[in-house]
């Protein structure tokens, strides 16, 4: 089966977890799942995905936060792009926005962050144009 | 806790004891100049004896008695010429005290000579030195007193013995040939010499013992004066840390005013506060004022001080000479610093002992009982102010906390609804298999309910973080431009769903508010959110930035959706409030109330027009953000100033002053007045508190005087033209009120206005007041401005109206300048009431609900080129006495700011008005008399502005006020448009009190001796403004105002007047020709009065 691409998904709630998937599935896109930190880590040593989905929230207050923070800091995964997901909007943005513009980019949050419960059109949307190289 | 009013701020002591020592020296002078005037009487004196003895049959030497007399006339007017100086401010006490030797010099010679010529040792004139010797103990130091007194006892020596030795001819008197001389009897003189200097000894050591009892008590006076004075500055003190800790939350602001207040009253080097821990062991420096700084760091062991355990245990230590001992105690190392006395007293609230405060002093035994007894009394409010800011930081933390538990639960609810919408979609979307029909409009529901659950955890958050938001937060300037950009881009899918128009209008410049750009955005998505879902499909919705000039920023948000019940505006923006007709729409009731919230922590307004079924308007006001570099920073300032314009305080005080004028004091005013100079704020308060029947009577007096000398007998006719009465405002007095449906709303067309207009002319009506309610129909502004276009083009046989003055809503300075280019007149706008409260009582809703931008507007219209502008007071809202003394202070203001005040002052009265209980009865009606008095001070306060009486008062009283000040009045006035042509019916603003037709009116002014006049000269030869103010002053409206009566006058009588009022009116005409003060302008008048019979039209000095 061909797909559009290949996507790590992490999130601690498994229900959110299996609905995602689901949805990104159909959608063309062949999806790999993590529970946590630990478990993410593991799947991007195993191979590398083309796009992760990230919850921030999960085990921590910033697990997926200092996730991100510690594949970015590897050169090879330095552009490997990461879509943050948080439930928490007021919490991400009382952290402060220079903290996250710091490793996601300039174009950070509007590019990279999604408030749950997910607009899936709007995901997807977003994803397509990543992968597609903008 | 009781906030202290600035009004109970105490007397500034020091200067009070300045102004009475002022007092003491002027009295001198005051004696001193009476001596002068007591003086003129002693030549007069000399005459009458001279006749009365001459007549009784005495005879003496007159020519030398009349020589006397003419000398003392003399010098006196020399010492008359010379007291000028002495009048002069910077005249010292020894300036008049040479000036009384100098008196007392003379008058001591006129005495000896007097007495010579009037039988030496036996003149009865001897008596006479207890005068000379009173006056210089009062006017003079005590030794100076008995010099005198021993210069009369020599003198009187010298001259009994000259006279006995035969070296002068002795002069003496004779009655029926016998005369008193005692020249040969040595042993009278002798006797009488010795008697008459035990006499004036007695009298300079009585008087000067008085007079020196006298200083003494004045010298303990000023002592005690003092010794108020400094209690009173320690008073201040308490009453400035008061203040801090009242108004400084923080707990290091406050430490720093009371400490640094207490050092300077109490004249020491430093203050220092130390707190103990929690657990009673250490002491830690709170404050330290005046100590070096590293001691803010220093712990005290309180275990290794014993002095400080004792302070800590409630006692107080005082020392005028501390030890070296002493320092080490405390723990505090301060022997360097030279300090001398201490002292120490401990911080108690509720009998608990926090702290300690300390006092150092470089001055040994600085510290009395009186100053252990203020330190102790400032310790108290020290200890108070410490724990008011240690709670305040409480509830800081706790509202922090509060926060952060919002948040949490707010994360741990939104967290399993994310999952369940995200689970629901994949059942709902099909991704597990085909839903039957009814499945899948379960979900829907479903899914709904999961969203408007979501919604509203969110906008609860966003309450509760708005609620949270301290006061005292920065806030970053903001622009709208990216805002609305930002917006338009964000709602651009749900416009598109519902097909609906959207139309921002944002000006280029646009200048930034100072506020949170998040909660902004908010507010803004909430309104427009609403506005896109409470509108259907194809309908329009719009947002329109205006940018204020008075210090806001004004936003309006509209739609024409379904629109909020009336009965339900007044819930609107609270929590979780819905209105009726929302039912289908998904929501949570916390929008507005959010919008609200936001608003206000920003220091703006919102208000709303909304009618069911027609559209819903949000209007909000935010306050512009102070620019960077100062210069343009005048629009906060500007609307700061604006806020100081009234000042309630001061006119609370002056009226309280004011009461206290007694007679005399009133009569001054009045005399003042009287030179046409117009009256100060207190002077005017005084006048407002007289009620002395005859004095009023004198002040009614002024105030015709003052009307007829500015003014004359002339009388300016004018009539109100109403074109609208369409009005979003809601003001409780007005029949125009949006909330009144009982009238018939209508906004005349053009060619209405123009039928109106010639109605108008037909009578003989050369002026009108544009009238409109602020509300016009779909062209907006240019409504008025087509309007007043299409009324000055009418022409009517021989007529056609000269002046349009305006009375509409408060406009921007850019609207006004386009006002101004339509060649208004006079715009007129009256505050209604300058008693805030008052104000936003009886204007709940519309834009008329800002008071200040009302308040501004004057200022905006003189920024926009206006230069002719009216102002008001709805008597009847509010006390009349304050009413006036605010409109004193606008006055003023505009004086100041703009270098000149209102062209006229309109007096209107609450009348009755339809659907209006305030109207029928007013809450501070002002009865007749007090209608008098108002318009009677106004005149006399300011002279040279024209006072208005409109419509409503009946037509006895605007015959008795204008005598006291009125010049200008409406006639055959109808207040509903299109009155004119109708008639009179539903839709008027207010009942009128004068039905009478021009004619009538005039008629009836010509029969009281006023000249009705339609001049319109000086507006069009633009003597306006501060022109037309230096035309008035100098009295000229006579020069030209009474000509040009006069010419328009005849131009009524020739075209429009009926035969009755005609005969009348020429026979005026005559006699007030004859008044005109130049002969040229008189003859002038005469030629152009003949012309005008000839034909001619409009002609004008």
């Amino acid at each position: 089966m061909t797909t559009k691409g290949e996507i790590l998904l992490v999130d601690d709630d498994q229900d959110l977890r299996d609905s995602l998937q689901i949805i990104l599935e159909k959608n063309g896109y062949f999806v790999r799942t993590a529970a946590n930190g630990q478990e993410a880590l593991e799947a991007v040593k195993n191979k590398r995905p083309d796009l992760m989905i990230l919850d921030i929230m999960m085990t921590t207050d910033t697990e997926g936060f200092d996730l991100a923070y510690e594949l970015k800091s590897k050169p090879e995964l330095k552009d490997l792009p990461i879509i943050l997901l948080t439930s928490f909007l007021e919490k991400v943005r009382q952290e402060g926005p220079d903290k996250f513009q710091h490793i996601m980019g300039e174009s950070w949050p509007a590019k990279w962050l999604f408030e749950k419960p997910v607009d899936t059109k709007k995901l997807i949307a977003k994803i397509e144009g990543i992968l597609a190289g903008g | 806790m009781t906030q202290l009013n600035k009004e109970t701020s105490l007397l500034d002591l020091p200067a009070e004891l300045q102004k009475r020592r002022r007092i003491i020296l002027g009295e001198l002078k005051e004696r001193t100049l009476w001596f002068i005037k007591l003086r003129w009487w002693v030549p007069i004196g000399i005459a009458i004896g001279i006749i009365v003895a001459r007549w009784a049959g005495v005879e003496f030497n007159t020519t030398a008695l009349l020589g006397v007399a003419c000398f003392i006339l003399i010098y006196n007017l020399v010492f008359y010429l010379l007291s000028r100086r002495i009048r002069a401010e910077t005249c010292r006490k020894e300036d008049i005290e040479r000036f009384t030797y100098w008196q007392v010099g003379f008058d001591y010679g006129t005495m000896f000579l007097l007495i010579h010529f009037t039988g030496g040792i036996a003149s009865p004139f001897i008596f006479f030195f207890i005068f000379h010797i009173t006056f210089s103990a009062i006017f003079l130091p005590p030794r100076s007193t008995y010099s005198f007194a021993a210069m009369a006892v020599l003198g009187m020596g010298l001259i009994a013995g000259v006279r006995y030795l035969g070296w002068i001819p002795s002069q003496t008197l004779f009655f029926h040939g016998k005369s008193i001389d005692l020249s040969g009897q040595p042993f009278h003189i002798l006797v009488i010499l010795i008697f008459f200097a035990g006499f004036v000894f007695i009298t300079a050591l009585s008087t000067t013992a008085v007079m020196r009892m006298l200083e003494r008590r004045i010298l303990h006076l000023a002592e005690l004066t003092e010794a108020v004075t400094a209690l009173n500055d320690r008073l201040n003190a308490l009453y400035t840390m008061t203040q801090a800790i009242l108004s400084k939350q923080h707990l290091d602001q406050m430490l720093q005013v009371a400490t640094s207040e207490l050092s300077r009253v109490m004249e020491v080097q430093a203050i220092s506060v130390k707190l103990l821990s929690d657990d009673g062991k250490f002491l830690r420096y709170a404050a330290a004022y005046g100590l070096p700084p590293d001691f803010m760091n220093r712990v005290v062991e309180l275990e290794r001080s014993p002095l400080n355990r004792r302070v800590i245990e409630g006692e107080s230590f005082v020392t005028g000479r501390v030890t070296q001992g002493e320092w080490f105690q405390f723990g505090e190392d301060l022997s360097a610093a030279r300090l001398q006395s201490v002292q120490f007293v401990p911080l108690v609230v509720e009998n608990r002992i926090i702290g300690i405060l300390g006092a150092y002093s470089t001055r040994p035994e600085q510290f009395g009982p009186d100053d252990l007894n203020f330190f102790r009394q400032a310790a108290g409010l020290v200890a108070i102010a410490i724990e008011n800011a240690q709670a305040y930081e409480a509830i800081e933390d706790l509202v922090q906390e509060r926060s952060h538990f919002m948040n949490r639960v707010a994360h741990n609810l939104r967290a399993p609804l994310a999952t369940m919408a995200s689970m629901l979609e994949v059942i709902r979307d099909g991704y597990l298999g085909e839903r039957s029909e009814t499945l899948q409009d379960y979900l829907n529901r479903l899914d709904r309910r999961v969203q408007s659950m979501l919604l509203m955890i969110n906008e609860l958050m966003t309450l509760a973080k708005s609620q949270s938001k301290r006061p005292h937060m920065e806030y970053k300037a903001i622009d709208f431009k990216p805002i609305a950009r930002r917006l338009h881009q964000n709602f651009q899918d749900e416009i598109a769903k519902k097909e609906l128009s959207f139309e921002l209008s944002i000006p280029e410049e646009l200048p930034q508010i100072k506020g949170d750009l998040e909660m902004i955005e908010q507010m803004f998505e909430n309104l427009i959110s609403n506005a896109i879902k409470y509108t259907p499909k194809g309908g329009r919705v719009g947002m329109t930035f205006w940018p204020g000039t008075d210090g806001m920023v004004r936003i309006v948000v509209s739609d024409n959706g379904i629109g909020i019940p009336r009965l339900e505006m007044d819930r609107l923006f609270t929590q979780f409030f819905r209105a009726s007709n929302v039912k289908d729409v998904i929501g949570t009731g916390l929008g507005l109330a959010i919008v609200k919230e936001i608003v206000d922590k920003h220091g703006g307004q919102i208000h709303v027009e909304s009618e069911e079924g027609m559209g819903t308007t949000f209007i909000i006001h935010l306050p512009i953000a102070e620019k960077q570099g100062g210069k343009k920073m005048e629009t906060v300032e500007k609307r700061r100033k604006l806020l100081n314009i009234i000042d309630e305080r001061i006119i609370q005080t002056q009226l309280e002053t004011g009461s206290r004028s007694d007679r005399q004091q009133i009569r001054e005013i009045i005399t003042k007045a009287r030179e046409l100079k117009g009256l100060n704020h207190g002077e005017v308060a005084a006048l407002l508190q007289c009620h002395d029947p005859m004095v009023l009577e004198e002040m009614f007096h002024a105030a015709r005087e003052v009307k007829e000398s500015i003014y004359g007998k002339r009388l300016v006719l004018f009539s109100p033209l109403y074109i609208s009465n369409l009005c979003q405002n809601d003001c409780r007095y007005c029949a125009f009120r949006v909330r009144n449906k009982s009238i018939q709303r209508r906004a005349l067309t053009q060619e209405e206005i123009a039928e109106e207009v010639r109605h108008l002319v037909r009578t003989g009506h050369k002026r009108i007041l544009l009238v409109a309610g602020e509300a016009y129909p779909h062209e907006g502004l240019d409504y008025i401005f087509k309007s007043i276009a299409t009324i000055y083009g009418i022409r009517e046989g021989k007529g056609e109206i000269r002046r349009v003055n305006v009375n509409i809503a408060p406009l921007t300075v850019e609207e006004f300048r386009e006002l101004k280019a339509t060649k208004i007149g006079t715009y007129q706008l009256f505050q209604e009431t300058y008693h805030l409260p008052t104000y936003q009582q009886m204007h709940p809703s519309g834009p008329k609900a800002d008071y200040h931008w009302r308040l501004g507007a004057i200022g905006r219209a003189f920024e926009g080129g206006i230069d002719d502008v009216g102002i008001g007071v709805l008597f009847g809202l509010y006390d009349f006495q304050f009413e006036i003394l605010a409109m004193i202070q606008h006055i003023r203001h505009l004086e100041k700011s703009y270098g000149v005040g209102p062209h006229t002052i309109s007096v209107p009265r609450l009348e009755p008005a339809d659907g209006s209980e305030i109207a029928a009865s007013p809450p501070y009606p002002v009865s007749d008399e007090d209608f008098k008095k108002i318009v009677a001070i106004l005149r006399l306060a300011v002279p040279y502005t024209g006072i208005i009486m409109s419509t409503r008062e009946t037509a006895k009283m605007r015959a008795e006020t204008f005598a006291l000040g009125v010049s200008q009045i409406s006639a055959g006035s109808r207040t509903n448009p299109g009155g004119y042509t109708e008639g009179e019916r539903s839709g008027a603003q207010f009942q009128l009190g004068d039905h009478r037709s021009l004619d009538e009116v005039i008629f009836d002014i010509v029969q009281m001796g006023y000249i009705p006049s339609f001049c319109t000269g000086c507006y069009r030869l633009g003597r306006t403004g501060e022109d037309f103010m230096d035309l008035a002053k100098p009295g000229l409206i006579k020069q030209f105002c009474l000509p040009n009566a006069i010419l328009t006058f005849k131009e009524y009588l020739e075209d429009y007047a009926t035969p009755e009022t005609r005969a009348a009116g020429y026979a005026l005409l005559e006699k007030s020709v004859g008044e005109i003060p130049s002969a040229k302008r008189r003859d002038e008048t005469r030629k152009r009065l003949i012309q005008i019979e000839q034909g001619e039209r409009d002609l004008y000095f």
